[in-house]
């Protein structure tokens, strides 16, 4: 009985909260192959990416095909974050709050082993918090840094001077890079590579979560559901 | 008889022996060779008619072809369709001279062997040839006929200075401009070898149309031939040029379209000029900060003053760089930071859990 309860399955996220995760990964993989094609042109990677990618000027509009999936993508994110009753709750639980800073050092004195208390996340834990607000702030530098860089080829380069858009060009290469490093170590490790969740932790695909896990890793949402201690 | 001579005719035998070997071995030098074509061709008047009307002077200074590589042959090696030459002189239409009679693989004379005149089939000027141009130019033209030198008979100063004279004979117009740039100038004025003559750049025997993808300064491949002294920290930045220039280039916008054969994207003479290259601080340069903007303008018609306001080949790796250095090395240090701060908690992650899992 107790085994049985602890299987079944709890959902977390619904479809359109799904569907937006696909598409948000896949265009992020995509600019990120078109994008650092054109990086790495010097090597036998970005030769052959831009081979594939159809020449450079294929590369150019397949990064903007994508760039722009993800504007809108984003444009649907905050209407839905802000508007849908679901969207508005997801962002009150993922927004930062006191207790979090509070989690942050106790997190470290727990893998440290200095202290026995787990921190006790509610539904979402810090690092998917971080990794959040890290594509957040992310998509945000990079579409205004790419909307800068395509005024040239709309022809109103010249509001930008040269020099601002130098910079420009250079944070959207350099943020990209730390994107890609940050998300790809970090989010692969915790939802592929990560003892217990090897080979995928399948809640991007059912939006399930099991009671245990969920009893686990967010006892905090546990307990709102579920009343009662674990 | 007990002798075959008697003295007298034994004695008049050794003078005309030793006469006709005298006159074989004489006869054996060119100069005595060329004696007889230089009653004629010795006097500094000699000329002839041509059909249409020009005059054509054959004197051949015999000193100069003394001093000159073919020294040690006679007119007739080359000028060979002159079989009979009487008190009237020879036939008339003399061929022109084919040097290739002797400069070829494996010629017994000894010429010296090369891949040139190969080279020079697949050339621009054989092209015109074909095509009938009579302007075009053979051996002669450049090499020069009874005045001929070996290149290394001249200081390279010499060389150089006389190749851009040279090519000049036909292109003038060029050869002009090229004087008052920043490279006709130095080598002109300064006598500084180091700068690229016609040959340097064109090629010599090799010499393409521009418009001819294998030409070494093609549309698409032009930087890698101002590469060859831009990039070498040796050649340029002895007079104050940056070497990073040619690197900057090449990671910028413009070179990496270049390098995937974008043939509309600028290179370097598209901003910097052809043979009219001039420093940035001439007023007529083209990249003198007053003609920039309209420099930007050939290809981008709405570049206005902004376009052109910041650096160009800019390099993130040198301080003098300014805010495009400091960003850059910002980013790498956010990078390293964070990523080993991930690596931290990765780890501790994974110790954790493993741990936590054997417990259980």
């Amino acid at each position: 009985m107790e085994k049985n309860s602890d299987n079944e399955q709890i959902v977390r996220f619904n479809i359109i909260e799904r569907i937006q995760h696909i598409v948000l990964f896949v265009t992020l993989i995509m600019l990120l192959i078109t994008g650092l094609s054109l990086s790495f042109y010097d090597s036998w990677f970005g030769r052959f990416m831009i081979g594939l990618e159809g020449g450079l000027e294929g590369r150019g509009k397949l990064h903007n095909l994508f760039a722009f999936i993800l504007i809108g993508l984003c444009v649907f994110h905050s209407l839905y974050a802000t508007f849908s009753d679901k969207g508005h709750k997801e962002i009150s639980y993922i927004k930062f709050r006191k207790k979090d800073f509070k989690d942050i050092i106790l997190s470290f004195r727990y893998n440290f082993g200095m202290s026995k208390d787990k921190p006790q996340f509610g539904r979402y834990n810090l690092a998917q918090k971080f990794q959040y607000w890290a594509v957040v702030l992310g998509c945000l530098v990079m579409i205004v840094t790419g909307i800068v860089l395509l005024f040239k080829f709309w022809g109103i380069g010249m509001i930008v001077p040269k020099w601002l858009w130098d910079i420009t060009n250079l944070i959207h290469s350099y943020e990209g890079m730390l994107i890609f490093l940050v998300l790809f170590v970090w989010h692969i490790y915790d939802v592929h590579l990560s003892p217990g969740e090897f080979p995928m932790n399948n809640t991007w695909l059912t939006g399930k979560i099991s009671k245990s896990k969920l009893r686990d890793e967010h006892p905090e949402e546990y307990e709102e559901i579920f009343g009662g201690k674990a | 008889m007990a002798r075959v001579l008697n003295i007298k005719q034994f004695v008049i035998f050794i003078i005309l022996f030793i006469i006709c070997f005298l006159f074989t071995v004489s006869d054996s030098l060119p100069q005595v060779q060329n004696q007889k074509c230089m009653i004629c061709h010795g006097k500094p008047d000699i000329s002839k008619k041509r059909e249409d009307g020009s005059v054509k002077m054959l004197f051949v200074n015999d000193s100069m072809l003394l001093h000159s590589a073919h020294s040690k042959i006679t007119c007739y090696d080359c000028h060979n369709d002159i079989v009979e030459i009487t008190a009237l002189g020879h036939k008339k239409n003399i061929n022109k001279v084919q040097c290739t009679r002797c400069h070829y693989d494996n010629n017994p004379v000894g010429a010296p062997e090369t891949e040139k005149y190969r080279e020079f089939q697949e050339s621009v000027h054989q092209q015109e040839l074909n095509n009938g141009n009579p302007k075009a130019p053979v051996c002669q033209t450049c090499h020069g006929s009874h005045d001929i030198l070996h290149a290394k008979t001249l200081s390279s100063l010499e060389l150089k200075k006389k190749i851009t004279q040279t090519c000049g004979q036909c292109h003038l117009d060029i050869y002009t401009t090229y004087k008052s740039s920043v490279h006709g100038k130095a080598i002109f004025d300064k006598n500084i070898t180091d700068v690229p003559v016609c040959t340097d750049c064109h090629g010599e025997h090799t010499i393409k149309k521009t418009d001819d993808p294998e030409s070494s300064v093609f549309k698409t491949t032009v930087y890698s031939t101002c590469g060859s002294c831009h990039a070498s920290e040796k050649i340029v930045e002895k007079y104050g040029i940056k070497a990073d220039k040619f690197k900057t280039y090449e990671s910028s916008y413009h070179g990496i379209a270049v390098q995937f054969g974008e043939k509309t994207a600028a290179n370097c003479a598209s901003c910097h000029g052809i043979h009219d290259i001039r420093p940035q601080n001439d007023p007529a340069s083209l990249i003198h900060p007053d003609n920039i903007v309209k420099t930007c303008g050939k290809c981008h018609p709405d570049a206005n003053a902004n376009y052109a306001k910041g650096r160009i080949h800019i390099n993130p790796h040198s301080e003098e760089s300014g805010s495009i250095y400091y960003i850059s090395s910002t980013f790498k240090w956010l990078t390293i930071i964070t990523l080993t701060l991930l690596a931290i908690h990765v780890i501790l992650d994974l110790v954790r859990k493993l741990k936590h899992k054997r417990a259980k």
